[in-house]
């Protein structure tokens, strides 16, 4: 049986081969040139050479955004950068400018043309025209559609079907919001997105104040764990979460949940409810945001979709990523994330999935002198373990609330 | 040059004379209306337009999921049937559909953010859709790239308050439920929502399950009707919010300014407590502010 693809953000390359590590079947990024999300650390490209290399080397695949809508002037060096993709070996890219994706055929590129969610794409006759007339591989859905249309899609299409499983969700049909264009000068369509509709406003009738309330419009985030039978039974061909600005720790909480979900599925036909509770716990750890399972829903009562403005809630707090495993007297190097007491009780949380929690033994810096706290974000330091940890393990502490 | 007006009320046929063509909603197909014309009320005003030899579009700028393709089908059957003159469309099933009863030359592709570059309103061309009504965000600079062989085909909206944001999430019942207000209040068209930070009211209007938040200023082209008049063809008046008297005063100032220069004081005399933006016809925005 043909597995669903895991397609995961990659804001840069440590956060690509960590996605890919802890279990992405491909990751989506975007280069310096036609991606959104300008604010995420784009990727040159010997960065995305590199990316593919890695992601070869795991048998995981390269998607890259492509999905500015364009003007006329950024078109100049299209067919150069469409080449150099080719060249790179990148597996696929995600579109919403037709003139991009015709020109990407006509260049003779040898990666899949994905329709991005900026389309809009809510029924066949919209993907079969544009399958008909731009031989696309993939359509990426519109997030407002419900369980029952996303599978009604499935069943009826000629292209690979791709749908949102988890992450951030623009409150505006994708591609159709110029709030910040407006507000701020900012061309969401070229990746200046800048978030107005989380800002904080009040709704007047005629020019009076209705109330003193905020008037939401932002949106939850997208959880869809418990669709995720469904969905998997229906075949749909890739899950994509979303979040290139995410940090490592959500990146790999996340990723490391859905793959070991997705694993379960197939391997026991079915996912009991215990397990879908367990990761949704998992998933908390990492999550900023309060989430909901949007418009999967096809009873969805409205306002769930719209959220409080800028709620944190993450469980657990990122400190330190493991970037050089034990040496022989078991001194972990890792590169700190967020402050942390060396008495803490550290949660390991490994590439395969695994956990561990444990006491610090010593805490060491890059001269070797003592240290009780480590206070400095990014500065290299090394902890004692009793415990092996390979690259790239995450290492977490419960939240003090 | 077709001037083409989204009508208020079915008495704005008569009100404007002065255009070429309607533009009709209706509430299965449309979003951001001031009126929905029924079958019966569009069947009765393409009858009576013919006669004054004008034309009627229907706004179809909905987007529609699979369950709603066959009343979809039935419906756009209808229209042709009655004899309208086009659709203005933004979801391609829209157009599939009316390809299959030959009418695919009269629908006019209407997104209002992807057609803001030569390159792609050509590729949507090759691709059969010949007529473009250009985005809100479309700059001079590259409209004046647009073939001038292709003019009759384009069109963009002059006029008229426009739409920044289009959302599936019901924002005004979601804040009346969330506060115990009036229900009414939903079908309020005076409504507005202000940034705490901002001096700006932006007008929101929740619609057939669609919420609509639009540019605090109305946006007016009148300044450059000559120039866009060189690679352009039909400009598109929106009545939603405002007066259609004034309106039709406005289109004829912009049928004036396409022989001799109009300033904007002369829209002004019409009514000075309006105002007015360009909106990014001359204005390039970019990643960073």
């Amino acid at each position: 049986m043909k597995k669903v693809e895991l397609l995961v953000p990659a804001g840069d390359l440590e956060r690509l081969k960590i996605a890919i590590l802890y279990g992405a079947d491909a990751v989506f990024c975007g280069g310096k040139q036609f991606s959104l999300r300008a604010k995420a650390n784009n990727f040159s490209l010997d960065d995305l050479k590199e990316a593919v290399i890695f992601a070869n080397k795991h048998h995981a695949k390269v998607h890259v955004t492509v999905n500015i809508v364009p003007i006329d002037n950024d078109f100049a060096k299209l067919d150069e950068y469409l080449l150099a993709l080719d060249n790179i070996g990148v597996h696929a890219i995600i579109v919403s400018s037709v003139y991009i994706m015709k020109r990407a055929q006509e260049l003779n590129c040898h990666f899949e043309i994905h329709v991005s969610t900026q389309q809009s794409i809510t029924n066949n006759l919209a993907i079969s025209f544009l399958k008909q007339n731009l031989n696309i591989n993939r359509v990426v859905l519109a997030r407002e559609l419900n369980i029952n249309e996303i599978i009604d899609i499935k069943n009826k299409s000629s292209v690979a079907i791709e749908t949102f499983i988890h992450g951030g969700m623009c409150s505006s049909y994708s591609g159709r919001c110029g709030l910040s264009n407006s507000m701020v000068d900012r061309d969401a369509n070229k990746g200046g997105c800048a978030h107005s509709c989380r800002w904080v406003y009040n709704l007047y009738n005629d020019n009076k104040l209705v109330s003193n309330q905020k008037c939401i419009i932002a949106s939850c985030d997208l959880n869809s764990v418990e669709y995720l039978p469904l969905l998997l039974k229906n075949h749909i061909d890739s899950f994509k979460i979303e979040g290139r600005m995410k940090s490592a720790h959500y990146i790999a909480t996340v990723v490391s949940a859905y793959r070991h979900l997705i694993d379960e599925y197939y391997h026991n036909k079915e996912l009991k409810h215990n397990v879908i509770k367990y990761y949704q716990k998992e998933i908390q750890k990492a999550e900023n945001r309060i989430t909901y399972s949007g418009f999967y829903n096809p009873k969805i009562k409205n306002e769930a979709l719209l959220k409080d403005l800028n709620v944190e809630n993450p469980t657990q707090t990122f400190i330190g990523l493991v970037i050089k495993s034990n040496d022989k007297n078991n001194y972990v190097t890792i590169e700190v994330k967020n402050n942390f007491s060396k008495n803490i009780i550290l949660e390991c949380f490994m590439p395969s999935g695994k956990c561990i929690t444990t006491k610090i033994l010593d805490m060491i810096d890059e001269n070797d002198d003592q240290l009780e706290v480590a206070r400095h974000p990014k500065q290299i330091i090394k902890i004692k373990i009793k415990y092996k940890l390979p690259v790239y393990t995450i290492l977490r502490k419960k939240k003090e609330l | 040059m077709e001037i083409v007006v989204k009508i208020n009320n079915y008495d704005d046929v008569k009100q404007f004379n002065n255009a070429d063509a309607y533009l009709l909603s209706n509430k299965f197909v449309s979003f951001r209306y001031s009126f929905s014309f029924s079958l019966n009320q569009i069947k009765k005003i393409t009858k009576e337009s013919h006669l004054n030899e004008k034309k009627v579009y229907i706004l179809i700028n909905k987007i529609f999921t699979n369950d709603h393709l066959i009343k979809l089908e039935a419906y756009i059957q209808n229209l042709i049937s009655i004899g309208v003159d086009g659709f203005y469309f933004c979801d391609f099933a829209v157009f599939v559909i009316a390809k299959k009863y030959n009418f695919s030359d009269k629908c006019y592709f209407y997104h209002e953010t992807f057609l803001r570059n030569t390159y792609d309103i050509l590729t949507y061309q090759e691709m059969g859709i010949n007529n473009i009504i250009c985005s809100k965000d479309m700059h001079i600079d590259d409209i004046n790239n647009l073939p001038i062989k292709n003019k009759e085909q384009y069109g963009i909206m002059v006029f008229g308050y426009v739409s920044l944001y289009e959302s599936k999430r019901k924002i005004i019942s979601n804040f009346i439920k969330q506060n115990n207000l009036d229900k009414n209040l939903v079908n309020s068209t005076n409504l507005s929502i202000k940034e705490e930070t901002r001096n700006q009211h932006y007008k929101i209007l929740q619609q057939n399950g669609i919420t609509s938040i639009f540019d605090n200023n109305i946006w007016c082209y009148l300044d450059y009707s000559q120039q866009l008049a060189k690679h352009i063809n039909i400009f598109i008046f929106d009545c939603l919010f405002l007066n259609s008297e004034y309106v039709s005063k406005v289109i004829d100032l912009f049928k004036k300014s396409l022989n001799e220069k109009i300033s904007m004081n002369e829209l002004l005399k019409l009514d000075n407590s309006l105002s007015f933006t360009e909106g990014f016809l001359t204005k390039r925005v970019g990643i960073e502010k």
